[in-house]
């Protein structure tokens, strides 16, 4: 047994300082460090933000980003932001769905000297630059496009929302969910949001949730996802009850939206029989907006501690107004697709 | 005049969660008009079929005194692996053979560090759960996402949807076939009796001439290959796989055991129990969904109903299954 565990100590050691001088070499290497803190590791889009932001800050800067998951959790997005100060990165992107913690994160690397810059949710003190993807016109833009597709179909049918969100972020109700409903409203005012539950981002957890929804409300016909993992469980559900079927893009139980623009929507949206019809998202130009601001800051062209707004736009695909060859085109340049998404679309239909 | 609060004692809590049902179906019939529909009660049954072929195993592990908290993260990681072989062209029952196999290397595992090595359940599992859940990421990201749809065979879907008769989901009657299993394991078998014993008991059912051991990498392995299995059909149903489906399954699991009356520490449980447990969790759950009661309240709502459970249980008599 002493034998074991001393072979066990003496591999550990090795292997540990093959893997540390590795490391340095692969630190001295580049100009600069930048961390990079993701919302979640979860998600197809943060994924590929981070993928994204490694190879963009090396070509481009010659500097190595570092990312730890944010875990979609304050606990581990803290944790991720102290880990990285202690090792002295040059800077640091966070994607946090908290304001306040987003704030506590700011002051705690200012306090270190090292700057920030925050994506999406506008942290409480805003006293660090900040990407803002542009979702607000988008989601009233899909929201007004889906109603006006339902009407054109039923125009005798009043609409019934049902969305699914995360929970606890407040600023998704101004750039996804209500933004979503400002856009039906825009088409029929009497359109109705009949409930908005926790998907918890979870496709699973959001199929079940629409399957009791549909049971309680029959006669929903627009179901909104805030992201498309959600808008994927949504038309599972409703798949199940029959449900989840267009004409040839034209609706006949009801149109579902989500949020990201990932391949396993876009493939969804592009079946002309299926009704996961929109969404929206941004990877390249977002991830490349953190970088480009943070080595700004690292630089000394923008100043660490002063509130700037850098806003990137989150383009909309849906069925009726985009056509393959740019959905093709949007996952090659921000999800690394490599397939083919008409013979992929095509595969999912059989 | 003592002071202290005395609740009502049963001789056995089935009583009481009968009894809950039975005002939970009365409440929910009155305010919702969808409610008492056969189709609302196919989605609860769907809701809560993984649970209970999970919970089914689970449920003697809890009995032996041992728990299982990798459950979950053997679900999804069984999900993703059946969805990578199947996209990489495996026939989908070789596939789901393997995958079963794969599942059941982490109970056996488990019960190998838990019976053998005598490491703390809670510990051994959550190891266990870290590893299990790391691979289900590992495999969707050599897949080249975080979860596995596209390039998936046309049939993937047909096992997790598939309607016995054109009317029952297959997954309803999955769980009447293994809650029959585990009724008569239970009742009828070694294991069973020997799941008891060592939860009552550890060192005289060994002395009493009890495999320990072998008992507990059984249990360990049925509620792995359940888990596995289950999270076959979960990603068949959805379409797609991802390794996060699990989170929290474990959870469930410990709170439909628990509320069905199986004792934490050991030699008191059954599947009824497991049953009526599962009910109660379904229920509450399409209740407040079909009332649209936001999230928050439902956590607090889970939350309430177990310990409702605990302090229904510490106020049963001791009366084994």
């Amino acid at each position: 047994m002493k034998k074991l565990l001393l072979t066990v100590l003496v591999l550990i050691i090795g292997l540990g300082s093959v893997f540390a001088a590795g490391e340095q070499e692969d630190a001295t290497e580049y100009d600069h460090v930048i961390g990079k803190i993701p919302y979640t590791f979860e998600h197809a889009y943060h994924q590929s933000v981070c993928r994204e932001i490694t190879e963009y800050a090396a070509k481009m800067y010659n500097t190595k980003a570092v990312i730890i998951d944010g875990e979609s959790s304050a606990e581990a997005t803290l944790a991720a932001v102290e880990n990285l100060i202690s090792q002295g990165v040059d800077g640091i992107a966070l994607h946090c769905g908290d304001a306040g913690l987003s704030a506590k994160a700011v002051d705690m690397a200012h306090a270190a000297g090292i700057p920030m810059v925050t994506t999406l949710i506008r942290p409480e003190n805003m006293t660090a630059p900040h990407i803002q993807p542009q979702e607000t016109p988008s989601s009233i833009y899909m929201g007004a496009e889906a109603a006006r597709q339902w009407k054109a179909a039923h125009p005798n049918t009043p609409i019934k929302v049902a969305m699914l969100n995360f929970g606890g972020i407040e600023q998704v109700w101004d750039m996804r969910t209500g933004a979503f409903m400002e856009g039906v409203q825009s088409v029929d005012p009497g359109a109705e949001l009949v409930t908005m539950l926790n998907g918890q981002g979870s496709t699973v957890k959001s199929m079940e949730i629409i399957l009791d929804v549909l049971q309680s409300d029959p006669d929903v016909n627009l179901i909104f996802g805030a992201n498309d993992e959600m808008a994927l469980g949504a038309l599972a559900a409703c798949e199940q009850l029959g449900r989840g079927v267009m004409d040839n893009g034209v609706p006949l139980t009801e149109i579902i939206a989500g949020l990201d623009a990932s391949s396993a929507a876009l493939v969804k949206i592009f079946d002309p029989n299926c009704s996961f019809k929109l969404t929206h998202g941004a990877v390249k130009d977002i991830a490349r907006a953190e970088v480009d601001t943070v080595m700004a800051m690292i630089n000394g062209e923008i100043p660490m501690d002063e509130y700037t707004e850098t806003r990137v736009l989150s383009p909309t695909f849906d069925f009726w107004n985009t056509t393959i060859a740019e959905g093709q085109r949007h996952l090659e340049t921000n999800f690394f697709y490599e397939g083919d998404l008409e013979a992929d679309v095509k595969a999912a239909m059989k | 005049m003592t002071g202290k609060l005395r609740l009502p004692r049963f001789q056995s809590q089935l009583p009481i969660l009968v009894g809950i049902i039975v005002i939970m179906m009365i409440f929910l019939t009155i305010v919702s008009p969808n409610f008492l529909k056969a189709q609302n009660f196919s989605n609860i049954l769907l809701k809560i079929g993984i649970y209970i072929l999970i919970a089914s195993a689970a449920n003697l592990i809890m009995i032996t005194g041992n728990l299982d908290l990798s459950v979950g993260a053997v679900l999804a990681f069984s999900g993703i692996l059946h969805a990578y072989m199947c996209k990489h062209g495996i026939p989908i029952p070789l596939s789901i053979l393997i995958t079963c196999l794969a599942a059941m290397t982490w109970g056996v595992f488990n019960g190998f560090t838990v019976g053998k090595l005598r490491i703390v359940p809670v510990v051994a599992t959550l190891g266990t759960m870290y590893m299990a859940e790391g691979l289900a990421f590992l495999i969707a990201r050599w897949d080249g996402g975080t979860n596995i749809m596209l390039g998936l065979p046309g049939a993937y879907t047909r096992l997790g949807r598939y309607m016995l008769f054109g009317k029952i989901p297959i997954i309803i009657v999955l769980v009447v076939i293994v809650a029959a299993i585990f009724l008569f394991i239970e009742k009828k078998t070694k294991l069973g009796r020997f799941s008891f014993a060592i939860g009552d008991n550890r060192s005289a059912a060994e002395l009493s001439g009890i495999n320990v051991t072998k008992v507990i990498i059984i249990l360990y392995a049925l509620s792995a290959l359940l888990a596995g299995f289950s999270g076959i059909l979960q990603s068949s149903r959805v379409g797609l796989a991802a390794p996060n489906v699990g989170r929290m399954m474990e959870t469930y699991v410990l709170i439909v055991c628990v509320l069905g009356g199986t004792k934490m520490s050991g030699g008191r449980g059954s599947i009824i129990g497991v049953l009526l447990g599962a009910a109660i969790i379904g229920l509450l759950e399409n209740g407040l969904n079909l009332l649209g009661i936001e999230h928050f309240y439902q956590e607090v709502a889970r939350g309430l109903l177990l310990i409702i459970a605990v302090i229904a249980q510490k106020n049963s008599k001791s009366v084994k299954s």
